[in-house]
Protein backbone atom coordinates (compact mmCIF):
# COMPACT_ATOMS: atom_id res chain seq x y z
CA UNK A 1 0.00 0.00 0.00
CA UNK A 2 2.82 2.18 1.12
CA UNK A 3 5.14 1.41 -2.43
CA UNK A 4 1.78 2.19 -4.13
CA UNK A 5 1.43 5.72 -2.11
CA UNK A 6 5.13 6.66 -3.19
CA UNK A 7 4.41 5.42 -7.19
CA UNK A 8 1.65 7.89 -6.92
CA UNK A 9 3.21 10.72 -5.06
CA UNK A 10 5.97 10.25 -7.52
CA UNK A 11 3.74 10.33 -10.33
CA UNK A 12 1.57 13.18 -9.46
CA UNK A 13 4.58 15.36 -8.66
CA UNK A 14 6.12 14.42 -12.10
CA UNK A 15 3.52 15.50 -13.60
CA UNK A 16 3.05 18.62 -11.56
CA UNK A 17 6.25 19.47 -12.51
CA UNK A 18 5.60 18.93 -16.42
CA UNK A 19 2.20 20.57 -16.18
CA UNK A 20 4.36 23.83 -14.27
CA UNK A 21 6.67 24.18 -17.38
CA UNK A 22 3.54 23.67 -19.71
CA UNK A 23 2.39 26.39 -17.56
CA UNK A 24 5.63 28.49 -17.89
CA UNK A 25 5.34 28.14 -21.99
CA UNK A 26 1.87 28.99 -21.72
CA UNK A 27 2.30 32.03 -19.97
CA UNK A 28 4.82 33.53 -22.62
CA UNK A 29 2.73 32.28 -25.47
CA UNK A 30 -0.17 34.24 -23.53
CA UNK A 31 1.32 37.27 -23.08
CA UNK A 32 2.89 37.06 -26.88
CA UNK A 33 -0.78 36.94 -27.68
CA UNK A 34 -2.37 39.44 -26.00
CA UNK A 35 -0.01 41.81 -27.38
CA UNK A 36 -0.94 40.63 -30.80
CA UNK A 37 -4.74 40.88 -29.74
CA UNK A 38 -4.18 44.74 -28.64
CA UNK A 39 -2.79 45.55 -31.98
CA UNK A 40 -4.84 43.45 -33.98
CA UNK A 41 -7.90 45.28 -32.34
CA UNK A 42 -8.13 49.32 -32.71
CA UNK A 43 -4.99 51.15 -31.11
CA UNK A 44 -6.07 52.92 -28.22
CA UNK A 45 -3.66 55.72 -27.92
CA UNK A 46 -3.39 56.48 -31.13
CA UNK A 47 -5.83 58.03 -33.80
CA UNK A 48 -5.91 59.98 -37.10
CA UNK A 49 -7.05 63.17 -38.71
CA UNK A 50 -7.36 64.50 -42.26
CA UNK A 51 -5.77 68.12 -40.98
CA UNK A 52 -5.85 69.26 -45.11
CA UNK A 53 -9.75 68.50 -45.19
CA UNK A 54 -10.53 70.26 -41.50
CA UNK A 55 -8.51 73.43 -42.15
CA UNK A 56 -10.71 73.89 -44.74
CA UNK A 57 -13.84 73.56 -42.78
CA UNK A 58 -12.44 76.65 -40.65
CA UNK A 59 -14.66 79.64 -40.54
CA UNK A 60 -10.55 81.60 -41.58
CA UNK A 61 -10.13 79.45 -44.72
CA UNK A 62 -12.73 81.41 -46.19
CA UNK A 63 -10.45 84.20 -46.06
CA UNK A 64 -7.57 82.72 -48.00
CA UNK A 65 -7.34 83.16 -52.18
CA UNK A 66 -6.54 79.30 -52.37
CA UNK A 67 -4.38 80.54 -55.38
CA UNK A 68 -1.97 82.35 -53.98
CA UNK A 69 -2.18 81.43 -50.46
CA UNK A 70 -2.60 84.48 -49.69
CA UNK A 71 -4.84 86.29 -46.85
CA UNK A 72 -7.61 88.33 -47.88
CA UNK A 73 -7.61 91.17 -45.99
CA UNK A 74 -10.96 92.71 -44.58
CA UNK A 75 -13.99 91.42 -46.19
CA UNK A 76 -13.82 88.26 -48.42
CA UNK A 77 -17.18 88.81 -50.38
CA UNK A 78 -15.86 91.85 -51.64
CA UNK A 79 -12.42 90.70 -52.87
CA UNK A 80 -11.93 90.34 -56.82
CA UNK A 81 -8.10 90.76 -57.32
CA UNK A 82 -5.57 92.60 -55.26
CA UNK A 83 -5.56 95.59 -57.44
CA UNK A 84 -9.75 95.68 -58.26
CA UNK A 85 -10.58 98.54 -55.40
CA UNK A 86 -7.22 100.29 -55.81
CA UNK A 87 -6.40 104.00 -56.98
CA UNK A 88 -9.91 104.68 -57.51
CA UNK A 89 -9.89 107.86 -54.69
CA UNK A 90 -7.46 109.76 -56.90
CA UNK A 91 -10.72 110.31 -59.44
CA UNK A 92 -12.74 112.51 -56.48
CA UNK A 93 -10.01 114.92 -56.71
CA UNK A 94 -10.62 118.63 -58.07
CA UNK A 95 -14.59 117.85 -56.51
CA UNK A 96 -15.76 120.43 -54.59
CA UNK A 97 -15.94 119.24 -50.75
CA UNK A 98 -19.06 118.03 -49.13
CA UNK A 99 -20.37 116.21 -47.30
CA UNK A 100 -20.75 113.23 -49.87
CA UNK A 101 -17.73 113.47 -51.51
CA UNK A 102 -16.52 113.21 -47.43
CA UNK A 103 -18.67 109.87 -46.94
CA UNK A 104 -17.60 108.40 -51.10
CA UNK A 105 -14.07 109.28 -50.26
CA UNK A 106 -14.21 106.95 -46.83
CA UNK A 107 -15.81 104.19 -48.78
CA UNK A 108 -12.93 104.14 -50.91
CA UNK A 109 -10.83 103.94 -48.73
CA UNK A 110 -12.58 101.25 -46.63
CA UNK A 111 -12.88 98.89 -50.39
CA UNK A 112 -9.02 100.10 -51.00
CA UNK A 113 -8.16 97.96 -48.22
CA UNK A 114 -9.83 94.75 -49.46
CA UNK A 115 -6.68 93.41 -50.90
CA UNK A 116 -4.21 90.50 -50.20
CA UNK A 117 -1.55 90.69 -47.38
CA UNK A 118 1.79 89.73 -48.30
CA UNK A 119 3.23 86.55 -48.73
CA UNK A 120 5.27 86.46 -45.27
CA UNK A 121 2.03 87.36 -42.99
CA UNK A 122 -0.20 85.33 -45.22
CA UNK A 123 1.93 82.22 -44.19
CA UNK A 124 1.86 83.10 -40.66
CA UNK A 125 -1.53 83.63 -40.74
CA UNK A 126 -2.09 80.06 -42.35
CA UNK A 127 0.08 78.55 -39.77
CA UNK A 128 -2.31 79.92 -37.05
CA UNK A 129 -4.85 78.55 -38.50
CA UNK A 130 -3.80 75.09 -38.50
CA UNK A 131 -2.79 75.69 -35.52
CA UNK A 132 -6.60 76.67 -33.82
CA UNK A 133 -7.34 73.29 -36.37
CA UNK A 134 -4.99 71.37 -33.84
CA UNK A 135 -6.16 72.53 -30.59
CA UNK A 136 -10.02 71.76 -31.69
CA UNK A 137 -8.37 68.08 -33.10
CA UNK A 138 -6.63 67.63 -29.32
CA UNK A 139 -9.16 68.80 -27.63
CA UNK A 140 -11.20 66.29 -29.53
CA UNK A 141 -8.65 63.34 -29.34
CA UNK A 142 -8.16 64.05 -25.37
CA UNK A 143 -12.21 63.17 -25.10
CA UNK A 144 -11.83 60.50 -26.93
CA UNK A 145 -8.53 59.38 -24.82
CA UNK A 146 -6.04 58.97 -27.52
CA UNK A 147 -2.54 60.15 -26.42
CA UNK A 148 -1.41 61.27 -30.64
CA UNK A 149 -3.08 62.00 -33.16
CA UNK A 150 -1.12 61.64 -36.46
CA UNK A 151 -2.26 64.32 -39.09
CA UNK A 152 -2.45 63.39 -42.19
CA UNK A 153 -2.85 64.06 -45.66
CA UNK A 154 -5.97 62.27 -46.93
CA UNK A 155 -6.70 60.21 -50.22
CA UNK A 156 -9.84 61.69 -51.95
CA UNK A 157 -12.56 60.30 -54.11
CA UNK A 158 -12.02 59.33 -57.17
CA UNK A 159 -9.13 57.17 -56.96
CA UNK A 160 -6.09 57.75 -59.14
CA UNK A 161 -2.30 56.30 -59.06
CA UNK A 162 -1.77 59.63 -58.30
CA UNK A 163 -3.79 60.08 -55.09
CA UNK A 164 -1.68 56.91 -53.72
CA UNK A 165 1.28 58.98 -52.11
CA UNK A 166 -1.14 60.79 -50.31
CA UNK A 167 -2.91 58.35 -48.06
CA UNK A 168 -0.91 58.72 -45.37
CA UNK A 169 -1.33 56.23 -42.72
CA UNK A 170 -2.16 52.98 -44.16
CA UNK A 171 -3.21 50.73 -41.04
CA UNK A 172 -6.72 50.09 -40.51
CA UNK A 173 -6.11 50.04 -36.61
CA UNK A 174 -5.83 53.21 -36.52
CA UNK A 175 -8.82 55.44 -35.32
CA UNK A 176 -9.81 57.73 -37.61
CA UNK A 177 -11.73 61.16 -35.75
CA UNK A 178 -11.72 63.51 -38.50
CA UNK A 179 -15.55 63.45 -38.35
CA UNK A 180 -15.66 64.14 -34.73
CA UNK A 181 -13.38 66.93 -35.48
CA UNK A 182 -15.50 68.02 -38.19
CA UNK A 183 -18.59 68.06 -36.05
CA UNK A 184 -16.98 69.88 -33.42
CA UNK A 185 -15.98 72.80 -35.97
CA UNK A 186 -18.61 73.11 -37.62
CA UNK A 187 -21.05 73.30 -34.29
CA UNK A 188 -18.59 76.29 -33.35
CA UNK A 189 -18.95 77.82 -36.50
CA UNK A 190 -22.40 77.45 -35.36
CA UNK A 191 -24.23 75.26 -38.33
CA UNK A 192 -27.49 73.67 -37.51
CA UNK A 193 -27.24 69.72 -37.06
CA UNK A 194 -29.09 69.12 -40.48
CA UNK A 195 -26.07 70.80 -42.67
CA UNK A 196 -23.80 69.74 -40.56
CA UNK A 197 -25.06 66.09 -41.13
CA UNK A 198 -25.18 67.06 -44.89
CA UNK A 199 -21.80 67.91 -45.36
CA UNK A 200 -20.26 65.20 -43.00
CA UNK A 201 -22.23 62.87 -45.37
CA UNK A 202 -20.29 64.69 -48.53
CA UNK A 203 -16.70 63.88 -46.84
CA UNK A 204 -17.65 60.42 -45.95
CA UNK A 205 -18.40 60.00 -49.67
CA UNK A 206 -14.86 62.25 -51.24
CA UNK A 207 -12.19 60.78 -48.83
CA UNK A 208 -11.07 57.28 -47.91
CA UNK A 209 -10.63 55.96 -44.19
CA UNK B 1 5.82 60.14 -18.72
CA UNK B 2 2.06 60.39 -17.61
CA UNK B 3 -0.73 60.83 -20.19
CA UNK B 4 -1.22 64.63 -19.09
CA UNK B 5 2.42 65.30 -19.28
CA UNK B 6 2.63 63.52 -22.89
CA UNK B 7 -0.03 65.65 -24.29
CA UNK B 8 1.11 68.79 -22.87
CA UNK B 9 4.09 68.27 -24.37
CA UNK B 10 2.82 67.37 -27.88
CA UNK B 11 0.86 70.68 -27.62
CA UNK B 12 4.33 72.35 -28.66
CA UNK B 13 5.76 71.85 -31.60
CA UNK B 14 9.38 72.40 -30.70
CA UNK B 15 9.26 69.92 -28.03
CA UNK B 16 7.62 67.09 -29.68
CA UNK B 17 10.53 67.32 -31.96
CA UNK B 18 12.85 66.46 -29.30
CA UNK B 19 10.12 63.99 -27.84
CA UNK B 20 10.99 61.90 -31.31
CA UNK B 21 12.96 59.56 -29.16
CA UNK B 22 10.40 58.83 -26.60
CA UNK B 23 7.71 57.79 -28.83
CA UNK B 24 9.82 55.96 -30.83
CA UNK B 25 10.57 53.64 -28.01
CA UNK B 26 7.15 53.34 -27.19
CA UNK B 27 4.90 52.58 -31.01
CA UNK B 28 6.82 50.52 -33.60
CA UNK B 29 5.81 52.46 -36.83
CA UNK B 30 6.58 51.10 -40.00
CA UNK B 31 6.67 52.41 -43.74
CA UNK B 32 5.16 51.38 -46.68
CA UNK B 33 5.59 52.44 -50.72
CA UNK B 34 1.53 51.67 -51.85
CA UNK B 35 2.75 53.29 -55.20
CA UNK B 36 5.76 50.25 -55.55
CA UNK B 37 2.64 47.58 -54.12
CA UNK B 38 0.81 48.64 -56.66
CA UNK B 39 2.79 48.92 -59.26
CA UNK B 40 3.35 44.64 -58.09
CA UNK B 41 -0.41 44.28 -58.38
CA UNK B 42 -1.48 41.83 -61.57
CA UNK B 43 -4.21 44.73 -62.13
CA UNK B 44 -1.80 47.23 -62.50
CA UNK B 45 -0.85 45.77 -65.99
CA UNK B 46 -4.69 46.79 -66.66
CA UNK B 47 -4.50 49.94 -65.50
CA UNK B 48 -4.44 52.90 -67.66
CA UNK B 49 -3.34 55.97 -65.89
CA UNK B 50 -4.41 58.63 -68.89
CA UNK B 51 -7.88 57.48 -68.41
CA UNK B 52 -7.48 56.53 -64.90
CA UNK B 53 -9.54 52.76 -65.91
CA UNK B 54 -9.26 49.47 -65.83
CA UNK B 55 -9.13 47.20 -69.36
CA UNK B 56 -10.84 44.56 -69.67
CA UNK B 57 -9.23 43.20 -72.89
CA UNK B 58 -5.95 42.22 -73.50
CA UNK B 59 -6.08 42.90 -77.38
CA UNK B 60 -3.78 45.70 -77.07
CA UNK B 61 -4.35 46.83 -80.97
CA UNK B 62 -8.05 47.37 -80.12
CA UNK B 63 -7.25 49.39 -76.19
CA UNK B 64 -4.56 51.62 -78.51
CA UNK B 65 -7.41 52.70 -81.14
CA UNK B 66 -9.78 53.49 -77.79
CA UNK B 67 -6.99 55.10 -76.42
CA UNK B 68 -6.18 57.20 -79.99
CA UNK B 69 -10.32 57.69 -80.10
CA UNK B 70 -9.93 59.52 -76.37
CA UNK B 71 -7.43 61.91 -77.15
CA UNK B 72 -9.80 62.84 -79.90
CA UNK B 73 -12.55 63.41 -77.48
CA UNK B 74 -9.61 65.25 -75.21
CA UNK B 75 -9.48 67.64 -77.82
CA UNK B 76 -12.91 67.67 -78.59
CA UNK B 77 -13.27 68.70 -74.28
CA UNK B 78 -10.14 71.40 -75.00
CA UNK B 79 -12.21 72.87 -77.81
CA UNK B 80 -14.70 73.31 -75.86
CA UNK B 81 -13.51 74.48 -72.68
CA UNK B 82 -11.65 77.38 -75.26
CA UNK B 83 -14.95 78.04 -76.15
CA UNK B 84 -16.53 78.54 -72.88
CA UNK B 85 -12.90 80.43 -71.76
CA UNK B 86 -13.55 82.99 -74.98
CA UNK B 87 -17.50 83.51 -74.18
CA UNK B 88 -16.14 84.12 -70.02
CA UNK B 89 -13.11 86.71 -71.54
CA UNK B 90 -15.57 88.44 -73.41
CA UNK B 91 -17.87 89.15 -70.22
CA UNK B 92 -14.93 90.10 -68.74
CA UNK B 93 -14.05 92.62 -71.33
CA UNK B 94 -17.55 94.03 -70.73
CA UNK B 95 -16.97 94.36 -66.88
CA UNK B 96 -13.94 95.98 -68.07
CA UNK B 97 -15.61 98.65 -70.25
CA UNK B 98 -17.76 99.58 -67.46
CA UNK B 99 -15.17 100.20 -65.09
CA UNK B 100 -13.28 102.59 -67.92
CA UNK B 101 -16.66 104.30 -68.35
CA UNK B 102 -16.67 104.56 -63.69
CA UNK B 103 -13.47 105.77 -64.48
CA UNK B 104 -14.12 108.63 -67.05
CA UNK B 105 -17.81 109.87 -65.94
CA UNK B 106 -17.60 109.11 -62.23
CA UNK B 107 -21.27 110.11 -60.96
CA UNK B 108 -23.35 108.95 -58.15
CA UNK B 109 -21.81 106.59 -55.65
CA UNK B 110 -18.71 105.48 -56.75
CA UNK B 111 -18.27 103.00 -53.82
CA UNK B 112 -21.54 101.15 -54.67
CA UNK B 113 -20.85 101.31 -58.51
CA UNK B 114 -17.47 99.45 -58.00
CA UNK B 115 -19.33 97.02 -55.54
CA UNK B 116 -21.97 96.53 -58.43
CA UNK B 117 -19.22 95.53 -61.43
CA UNK B 118 -17.33 93.34 -58.48
CA UNK B 119 -20.13 91.26 -57.82
CA UNK B 120 -20.81 90.89 -61.70
CA UNK B 121 -17.40 90.15 -62.00
CA UNK B 122 -18.03 87.12 -59.34
CA UNK B 123 -20.84 86.06 -61.14
CA UNK B 124 -19.29 85.78 -64.33
CA UNK B 125 -16.33 83.96 -62.34
CA UNK B 126 -18.64 81.24 -60.82
CA UNK B 127 -20.87 80.67 -63.70
CA UNK B 128 -17.60 79.50 -65.64
CA UNK B 129 -16.64 77.92 -62.79
CA UNK B 130 -19.85 75.48 -62.80
CA UNK B 131 -19.59 75.53 -66.57
CA UNK B 132 -16.20 73.53 -66.10
CA UNK B 133 -17.58 70.92 -63.80
CA UNK B 134 -20.53 70.39 -65.71
CA UNK B 135 -17.77 69.38 -68.39
CA UNK B 136 -15.97 66.98 -66.26
CA UNK B 137 -19.34 65.02 -65.68
CA UNK B 138 -20.61 65.42 -69.20
CA UNK B 139 -17.18 63.75 -71.05
CA UNK B 140 -16.67 61.26 -67.89
CA UNK B 141 -19.91 59.92 -69.54
CA UNK B 142 -18.75 60.23 -73.11
CA UNK B 143 -15.50 58.76 -72.19
CA UNK B 144 -17.69 55.58 -70.66
CA UNK B 145 -19.48 55.28 -73.93
CA UNK B 146 -16.21 55.46 -75.86
CA UNK B 147 -14.35 52.80 -74.11
CA UNK B 148 -16.84 50.41 -73.79
CA UNK B 149 -16.64 47.31 -73.98
CA UNK B 150 -12.87 47.44 -73.77
CA UNK B 151 -12.52 48.85 -70.34
CA UNK B 152 -14.27 49.23 -66.93
CA UNK B 153 -16.74 52.49 -66.32
CA UNK B 154 -15.18 55.17 -64.30
CA UNK B 155 -17.11 54.20 -61.75
CA UNK B 156 -16.72 50.13 -62.48
CA UNK B 157 -12.49 51.13 -61.96
CA UNK B 158 -13.32 52.92 -58.93
CA UNK B 159 -15.17 49.90 -57.33
CA UNK B 160 -11.68 47.94 -58.71
CA UNK B 161 -9.29 50.16 -57.23
CA UNK B 162 -11.27 49.76 -53.85
CA UNK B 163 -10.85 46.36 -54.31
CA UNK B 164 -7.42 46.68 -54.83
CA UNK B 165 -6.59 48.99 -52.20
CA UNK B 166 -8.76 46.77 -49.53
CA UNK B 167 -6.83 43.83 -50.56
CA UNK B 168 -3.47 45.60 -50.21
CA UNK B 169 -4.45 46.87 -46.74
CA UNK B 170 -5.50 43.12 -45.41
CA UNK B 171 -2.82 41.84 -46.02
CA UNK B 172 -0.44 44.74 -44.72
CA UNK B 173 -2.39 43.73 -41.21
CA UNK B 174 -0.98 40.73 -41.25
CA UNK B 175 2.27 41.68 -41.14
CA UNK B 176 1.47 44.72 -38.99
CA UNK B 177 0.09 42.12 -36.68
CA UNK B 178 3.04 39.19 -37.31
CA UNK B 179 5.52 42.15 -36.59
CA UNK B 180 4.05 43.93 -33.49
CA UNK B 181 3.79 47.17 -35.27
CA UNK B 182 1.42 49.76 -33.98
CA UNK B 183 1.47 51.84 -37.03
CA UNK B 184 1.93 51.56 -40.92
CA UNK B 185 2.55 55.02 -43.00
CA UNK B 186 2.78 55.80 -46.37
CA UNK B 187 6.48 56.75 -46.80
CA UNK B 188 5.33 58.98 -49.83
CA UNK B 189 7.68 58.75 -52.60
CA UNK B 190 8.15 61.37 -55.21
CA UNK B 191 5.33 62.09 -57.08
CA UNK B 192 5.47 61.47 -61.01
CA UNK B 193 2.20 62.46 -62.93
CA UNK B 194 1.72 61.53 -66.14
CA UNK B 195 -0.61 63.24 -68.87
CA UNK B 196 -4.21 62.01 -68.01
CA UNK B 197 -7.40 63.15 -69.54
CA UNK B 198 -8.99 65.67 -67.42
CA UNK B 199 -5.31 67.23 -66.98
CA UNK B 200 -5.71 70.33 -68.73
CA UNK B 201 -9.68 70.82 -67.65
CA UNK B 202 -8.47 70.02 -63.71
CA UNK B 203 -5.64 72.53 -64.19
CA UNK B 204 -8.56 75.41 -64.87
CA UNK B 205 -10.85 74.60 -62.20
CA UNK B 206 -7.98 74.23 -59.54
CA UNK B 207 -7.07 78.51 -60.90
CA UNK B 208 -10.65 79.08 -59.52
CA UNK B 209 -10.69 77.09 -56.45
CA UNK B 210 -11.43 80.17 -54.60
CA UNK B 211 -14.04 80.37 -56.51
CA UNK B 212 -15.63 76.88 -55.85
CA UNK B 213 -14.38 77.74 -52.09
CA UNK B 214 -17.18 80.05 -51.90
CA UNK B 215 -20.20 78.54 -53.61
CA UNK B 216 -18.83 74.98 -51.56
CA UNK B 217 -21.15 76.19 -48.99
CA UNK B 218 -24.44 76.33 -50.63
CA UNK B 219 -24.55 73.69 -53.36
CA UNK B 220 -23.38 70.31 -52.34
CA UNK B 221 -22.38 69.08 -55.68
CA UNK B 222 -19.40 72.06 -55.91
CA UNK B 223 -18.67 71.18 -52.60
CA UNK B 224 -17.45 67.85 -53.34
CA UNK B 225 -15.84 69.52 -56.14
CA UNK B 226 -13.75 71.61 -53.52
CA UNK B 227 -12.00 69.13 -51.36
CA UNK B 228 -11.35 67.60 -54.78
CA UNK B 229 -9.26 70.17 -55.99
CA UNK B 230 -8.34 72.39 -52.47
CA UNK B 231 -6.89 69.32 -50.99
CA UNK B 232 -4.23 69.26 -53.75
CA UNK B 233 -3.25 72.69 -53.15
CA UNK B 234 -3.48 72.25 -49.49
CA UNK B 235 -0.47 69.78 -48.04
CA UNK B 236 -0.18 70.11 -44.93
CA UNK B 237 3.21 69.64 -42.98
CA UNK B 238 2.62 65.58 -41.68
CA UNK B 239 3.23 65.25 -38.33
CA UNK B 240 3.62 61.31 -39.05
CA UNK B 241 7.30 62.49 -39.62
CA UNK B 242 7.87 62.69 -35.81
CA UNK B 243 7.17 59.01 -35.67
CA UNK B 244 10.63 57.57 -37.25
CA UNK B 245 9.96 54.63 -39.20
CA UNK B 246 12.95 52.58 -39.64
CA UNK B 247 11.28 49.48 -40.98
CA UNK B 248 10.15 49.73 -44.27
CA UNK B 249 7.99 46.84 -45.36
CA UNK B 250 6.89 47.41 -48.89
CA UNK B 251 9.03 44.60 -50.05
CA UNK B 252 7.34 41.89 -47.67
CA UNK B 253 3.60 42.95 -48.70
CA UNK B 254 4.83 42.70 -52.35
CA UNK B 255 5.71 39.28 -51.20
CA UNK B 256 2.65 38.67 -49.60
CA UNK B 257 0.60 40.09 -52.21
CA UNK B 258 2.05 37.72 -54.99
CA UNK B 259 1.45 34.96 -53.41
CA UNK B 260 -2.38 35.42 -53.00
CA UNK B 261 -2.48 35.88 -56.67
CA UNK B 262 -0.84 32.85 -57.68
Amino acid sequence: MNKLYLIFIILVSNHADQSRSFSDQLLSDYKQLTKNRSLVGTHKKIARVSLDVLVLLMAEASYFDFKTMRKIQQNPNLFIDSDFYSNWKYLLRGQSVSQSTETELSELQKLEKVTLADSEKSRLEWSQLLHRTENIINQVSSKQGFDIVLKQNTILRPFSIGHIPRFSVVSSNITDITMLVADQILQLRGWSSDKIKEFKNLLELKTIR
Amino acid sequence: MTKLTLKTILNSTLITILLTGHISECFKAANVNLLKVFESHPFYKRYDEYLNRFSKSSELKILDLKRKAAKDLELQLSMEVKKSHDTYLSKQATLNKKIDKLKAFSQGSLSQSLINIGNEKKQNDLEFAKTLLAFKKIYMDKLDNLLKPEFYSHYESQIIWNKILNEIRSELEVIRVKNNIDVVIQSNPKMYRHGHFFIELNRKISDLSTELSWLALNETNVAESMFEYLADTIKTDQFLKLLPAPLDITSQLIQRMENINE
